[in-house]
């Protein structure tokens, strides 16, 4: 189903913006019903974002108050000591 | 026969982000990019997608996750709401030295596109000093 993210939302690992579209596989209807997005005709003509299935995961979607959430990698600096000689 | 250091100079290294040491540091300035930032300029304006202002009670250093004698790690704490000046693909986050015109430290991120006028929440990540091998 296509719609326009009207507020951000997650679903799984997918964050939707405001003012976006997508087409999203599957709980589209359980967004819209729930008012954070609204339905598009599928040939609605604005670009827009297909989000694959396995990004939504099982779960419920739930708002993002504060908007999307990046994943960001830690950093790990290694040490190497040479053997004395080395 | 295990390698082993003070956590004292780990720390020291570390603090340069909290407190600073010299001319370099502290962080002041933490930024989400669209691109990796190879210099203050491209972080701070080229490639810059959102800015959060960083203060010393936002790092916290304490020992390490990784194995070994004895790692430490400084975590940034988690900035939520931060406004998207400029709308783009976020792949990177950086730390900055404003005062100093410095980048201090890049890392990635998964790619997420932000919306000039929405907002993004950069969670708590680190920085460790891993034991030394």
């Amino acid at each position: 189903m296509r719609v326009r993210a009207d507020v951000p939302f997650k679903v799984g690992r997918w964050c939707a913006e405001a003012g976006r579209h997508y087409e999203i596989p599957e709980r589209a209807a359980y967004v819209v019903a729930h008012g954070w997005a609204t339905e598009l005709p599928d040939d609605d003509p604005a670009p827009y974002e297909t989000i694959p299935r396995e990004m939504l995961g099982a779960d419920a979607p739930r708002p993002a108050a504060d908007g999307v959430t990046l994943e960001v990698q830690s950093i790990t600096h290694g040490i190497a000591v040479s053997n004395v000689g080395g | 026969m295990a390698k082993r250091n003070n956590t004292e100079w780990l720390d020291k290294a570390l603090d340069v982000f909290k407190t600073g040491s010299g001319t370099v540091g502290p962080c002041t300035r933490q930024v989400v990019c669209s691109a990796e930032p190879t210099t203050f300029t491209e972080g701070n304006a080229t490639y810059m997608l959102a800015n959060v202002t960083m203060a010393g009670a936002d790092f916290t250093i304490a020992n390490g996750d990784g194995a070994g004698n004895t790692p430490r790690k400084v975590t940034m704490s988690s900035k939520s709401g931060v406004s998207v000046a400029n709308s783009g693909t976020a792949t990177h986050v950086a730390l900055l030295d404003v005062t100093n015109s410095k980048l201090l430290e890049v890392t990635t991120c998964t790619s997420q596109v932000l919306t000039a006028g929405n907002t993004v929440t950069i969670p708590a990540w680190k920085i460790e000093l891993g034991a030394p091998t």
